[in-house]
């Protein structure tokens, strides 16, 4: 019994020390990331002045560009450490390197106007930034208010997104193409280094923009699959438009439609890429879903705890206007949106324990996200975080206009859509 | 002279040319499309279709020293791995499945791992083998002795497969009292034949764009037996739908028949075939929540479309589909 009890006791001392170690070693590599971040604004900063203002050499400017980069390697190799160490609190490392690449990928974009390469090197740091995101419920760096305000000529940025849609926006022309390699195995002898990857469409303002990694990628990743044979995958940043791949030493020119791919502007697509009988097919999961409003009724009775058995509605005759349809959905969504508010605190220019006020912001807030979830914008989002931003950005302007966009509306919106 | 030197010089010139085109388009092979998009997607000027193959082999009977000693005969074949040895193995374990269902008993060995199980193959797997299976007996289960015979296994190329393979197979109870217990077999020779026939009508229709005889042929208007939740479950058969997100009231119905493609029934350019991402060229998207099944026909035997016609299909209907995504509009 005594042995037993010695055990235990040596179990929880243990366990306490792994803790504090634990503790420890994001107290200590934190304040490191925040120091290299702090210094990569401050770098960020000079450079602008000397290119814009000073118009200085390219020595000076690609110097400055080095130091970033060399900051933001370090940053990324100690977010690395830290994801190893399986440290269960990273949403402040997380930040600070995904804001780390974006200030790289925003460095880029300055030299691209000379050399439009530049525009594809961003794409991959900002699509990077948003991949330590995925399948976490946080919202991205890039809608989160900036630690410090950020002076850039004479304007002043609070949030990365404002300065991406200013300075970035060229980059809003790629999309972001993740290929899946599923089932592959190839019995005949495929050389990688002799696939082709071209595009054979693109928009003319598109034109411009390139895909000079792509072809290696491919070759890569295919080489990888062969060898593997396991399901593996890799992402592409590639402008709008329309790419295939082909073997070099195919002559048929229809081959290719199965291995097409159509890119859209600033969105995810995924592609799923099988043998199919002496080729390969590559085909794009489809990804988007119709509101499903009859979830959203249930969400409402499960969540809500409301009886919403007299409310019926049909999709059909919502989206053509039928007003008793919209009431219907107006009220369900009310209640959704009521009880969403009870776990999130939003602060805005207005008391919201005035039930008054509270009724009001709340019909607002429905009608905006149905007029959302009823138009094509609803399908040519990024992710349902972008739409929680504009959804969120429109919400405010109405019922605060001149406020910033707070995280916690974001936040709500977001939690929302979920339910449909 | 110099009228006849001219005209000599511009026949001269005229002849290059035209033989520079026509070489050119050889060259970048318009007579060599021919071979790849056939006109019939069932039709080879060299190979046949393993199921008139075996439709062929199963207007065979069972021979008399057999049918005499409570033999019953049943057929199996293969197409979709690009591995003979497997697809052999997969023709013999349909046949043996087909002999099961006849007799309305259930396996009790792990038959396929049997199968895989003993190299060499595929000719040593033409030999005899003894495996238990359930018979029920009033109330009971008990362990019965069942004795198979592989006779015929071919392997050929079709339309289907350059490895094809099919088989038949004899199988009978190894005592006469399990025989005299168990209920009188069917005499069914291969329900994967019948459904490959009627999957052949689906990707026809398709061929032949016409959605109607799909939808009857599948009964689409039945209620769903299930819905699958994402594409790596969907099968030949299933139904999707899809809808242009300027006007989401608007479905438009497609048929999922293997490897990303289906078949849609579209406002813009009537029946077409696709794979998952080229109904963007017509402005529509899939409803990812719309996946159905309306028959087990397919799953419950997990046929699978021959690569070789899916890929004839898709290919075929590549003129008929825009080349380029439409502009991105917004509605609201």
């Amino acid at each position: 019994m005594q042995h037993q009890r010695i055990n235990w006791s040596i179990g929880i001392v243990l366990l306490l020390a792994t803790r504090l170690f634990s503790q420890s070693i994001e107290d200590k590599l934190t304040p490191r990331m925040q120091a290299y971040e702090f210094d990569i604004e401050n770098t960020y900063s000079e450079y602008q002045k000397l290119y814009y203002e000073r118009k200085s050499s390219e020595a000076e400017l690609h110097a400055l560009e080095q130091i970033i980069s060399v900051y933001v390697d370090q940053i990324l190799k100690i977010y690395e450490t830290l994801v190893l160490s399986g440290t269960t609190s990273l949403y402040e490392a997380r930040d600070i390197a995904a804001r780390s690449l974006i200030f790289r990928a925003l460095t880029h974009i300055e030299k691209a106007p000379l050399n439009p390469h530049h525009y594809e090197l961003a794409c991959y740091d900002y699509y990077d930034a948003l991949e330590l995101y995925r399948n976490k419920n946080e919202i991205p760096v890039i809608y989160k208010p900036l630690p410090r305000e950020l002076w850039i000529g004479n304007r002043r940025y609070d949030r990365l997104i404002d300065l991406m849609n200013e300075k970035g926006k060229e980059l809003f022309s790629f999309g972001r193409v993740e290929f899946y390699f599923f089932n592959f195995k190839v019995t005949s002898d495929m050389n990688a280094n002799d696939l082709i990857f071209m595009r054979f469409k693109s928009a003319a303002n598109t034109f411009k923009y390139t895909f000079n990694l792509a072809e290696n990628k491919i070759k890569q990743a295919f080489k990888d699959a062969l060898k593997e044979q396991e399901n593996t995958s890799f992402y592409l940043a590639l402008p709008e438009g329309s790419y295939f791949i082909r073997y070099k030493s195919d002559l048929d020119p229809l081959n290719v439609q199965l291995a097409t791919i159509y890119v859209r502007a600033n969105q995810e697509q995924k592609y799923i890429v099988e043998p199919i009988s002496d080729w390969i097919i590559l085909y794009e999961e489809p990804l988007y879903k119709r509101p499903d409003f009859k979830k959203l009724k249930q969400n409402l009775a499960l969540f809500a705890g409301s009886n919403s058995a007299s409310i019926t509605f049909d999709f059909m005759k919502l989206t053509k206007g039928d007003k008793a349809q919209h009431d219907a959905l107006m009220k369900i969504m009310n209640g959704i949106v009521k009880k969403s508010m009870e776990e999130i605190e939003l602060n805005l220019m207005f008391d919201l324990n005035d039930s008054w006020f509270r009724n009001k912001f709340i019909e607002i807030t429905s009608s905006i996200i149905i007029k959302y979830a009823t138009s094509s914008q609803y399908y040519n989002n990024w992710s349902t975080w972008h739409l929680a931003w504009e959804i969120a950005k429109e919400i405010t302007a109405t019922v605060s206009p001149g406020r910033q966009v707070s995280t916690e509306m974001i936040q709500l919106v977001h939690s929302i859509l979920n339910k449909f | 002279m110099k009228n006849t030197t001219r005209f000599v010089l511009m026949f001269s010139l005229i002849f290059l040319f035209v033989t520079n085109v026509s070489l050119r388009a050889q060259e970048n092979g318009e007579e060599g499309l021919a071979p790849r998009i056939r006109s019939d997607c069932w039709k080879s000027e060299t190979e046949i279709t393993l199921l008139d193959t075996l439709r062929n082999a199963m207007l065979r009977d069972i021979e008399d020293k057999y049918k005499n000693h409570d033999f019953i005969q049943t057929f199996g074949c293969a197409y979709e791995e690009t591995d003979i040895e497997k697809n052999s193995i997969k023709a013999v374990y349909r046949a043996i499945i087909q002999s099961i269902m006849n007799r309305k008993v259930t396996l009790r060995d792990d038959v396929l791992n049997l199968l895989f199980a003993k190299p060499p193959r595929p000719d040593n797997l033409t030999r005899d083998y003894v495996i238990y299976v359930n018979l029920p007996v009033d109330a009971d289960i008990i362990a019965a002795r069942y004795e198979i015979k592989i006779l015929d296994l071919e392997s050929l190329p079709t339309i289907e497969s350059p490895m094809s393979v099919w088989t038949r197979i004899v199988t009978r109870f190894a005592y006469k009292e399990h025989y005299n217990k168990a209920h009188a077999p069917i005499l069914v020779q291969s329900e994967f034949v019948n459904v490959m026939e009627v999957a052949q009508k689906v990707l026809r229709s398709a061929e032949g764009r016409d959605f109607g005889e799909i939808r009857e042929v599948l009964r689409l208007k039945s209620i769903p037996v299930s819905h699958p939740s994402r594409i790596s479950e969907l099968i030949f058969g299933d139904a999707i739908s899809l809808f242009d997100p300027l006007n989401p009231a608007k479905a438009y119905s497609g048929i999922f028949l293997g490897k990303g493609i289906y078949v849609c029934d579209t406002e813009q350019a009537g029946v077409v075939v696709c794979k998952f991402g080229e109904e963007r060229l017509f402005g529509l998207l899939i409803d990812a929540n719309s996946f159905q099944r309306t028959t087990t026909t397919f799953s419950a035997l997990n046929y699978e479309a021959p690569e070789s016609i899916l890929e004839c299909l898709l290919l075929k209907f590549t003129s008929r589909k825009p080349d380029e995504l439409p502009p991105q509009v917004n509605s609201n």
